[in-house]
């Protein structure tokens, strides 16, 4: 072999591992080069979908806000209908039941029986043996009279011996009294109107289901 | 000579290399360039939606639909409520006694 040969021999050798190495150069930086946009368009896919999944929450809420901004307002104007005339009835109800109750105080002996439960129920939750009682123009005049009467079956119903003192200022009621301690310091309201107050507040719920029921 | 020859092939194959690793470094700043558009184009379009989509536009037909389901709807409510509101006005006189006569019964001392 001659030293030409050899040396061309080098050459090529020196020649093709060169051609080796940038090939190998240009296939790392291409491989590179598709890893950083293939990560470039995942990252653009994720946020694409994210985006559409908040545009979609977005659009939601946006109808969502026109559906309560139409069927909430009517809802709330029709519930405020409802609790008007509702009330209105629970009015009317009240009103009637008064009614009764003042028809009912004319009949003496009737109204007689239930002013004694009235004082009673007052004098066993005050306590004690003497009393102040007020009650209306109409009832005053007739306490007047049958005052000993009341006193004995208050005493009769109670099983305690009562002295009743009548206040001669008359109170706004319908029937009923007001019962106080001699010194003024314990105070039973029990006069119709009282009464169909304390009822009023137990009893609206009742009355609502009865209405519901109709 | 042949010494000679040899370094002279030696200088023309490290300028190729030189030149490949120039190229190889713009082909990666290319698809860095291609990768930050690719994102920037992405983000911008994100944010045009959603900004989009939070001023009610494109969806103009949706919210037609919804209000008019929404309309029907609070027809149907507000019927719903006026047979209510009707069977409590006009509640029958037996209803109405019964009521009365349920608060006299609480009123009325036992």
């Amino acid at each position: 072999m001659s030293a030409q040969q050899t040396g061309l021999d080098l050459e090529t050798k020196l020649i093709e591992r060169t051609m080796a190495q940038r090939d190998e150069m240009f296939t790392k930086a291409d491989a590179e080069a598709k890893a950083m946009v293939d990560s470039a368009q995942a990252e653009a896919q994720r946020i694409t979908a994210e985006t559409e999944r908040q545009v979609l929450s977005i659009v939601a809420s946006v109808l969502r806000g026109v559906r309560d901004r139409i069927v909430g307002g009517v809802e709330l104007e029709s519930r405020k209908r409802l609790m008007l005339a509702r009330e209105e009835v629970f009015m009317q109800i009240y009103a009637d039941a008064q009614k009764r109750l003042g028809e009912f105080a004319t009949d003496r002996k009737a109204y007689h029986e239930t002013l004694v439960k009235l004082t009673a129920e007052a004098v066993q939750a005050i306590g004690g043996e003497e009393f102040t009682i007020s009650a209306s123009d109409r009832d005053l005049a007739d306490l007047k009279k049958n005052l000993k009467k009341l006193e004995a079956d208050v005493h009769k119903a109670t099983g305690v011996k009562v002295t009743l003192r009548l206040n001669d200022t008359p109170i706004a009621a319908s029937g009923g009294v007001i019962i106080n301690n001699p010194n003024g310091t314990k105070v039973y309201y029990n006069t119709f109107e009282g009464r169909l107050a304390a009822a009023k507040t137990r009893l609206d719920v009742k009355l609502a289901k009865l209405l519901v029921e109709a | 000579m042949e010494v000679k020859k040899v370094l002279s092939v030696g200088k023309r194959l490290q300028a190729i290399l030189e030149e490949a690793e120039r190229e190889s470094q713009q082909r990666l700043a290319d698809a860095k360039r291609r990768s930050d558009e690719i994102l920037t184009k992405a983000r911008a379009e994100a944010e045009e939606k959603k900004a989009k989509a939070q001023r009610g536009a494109g969806i103009d037909d949706l919210i037609k639909a919804e209000e008019a389901r929404a309309r029907k709807e609070a027809e149907k409510i507000r019927a719903d409520y006026g047979q209510r509101i009707e069977a409590i006005t006009k509640l029958p006189r037996k209803k109405h006694d019964a009521a009365v006569e349920l608060v006299l019964k609480e009123a009325m001392p036992k």
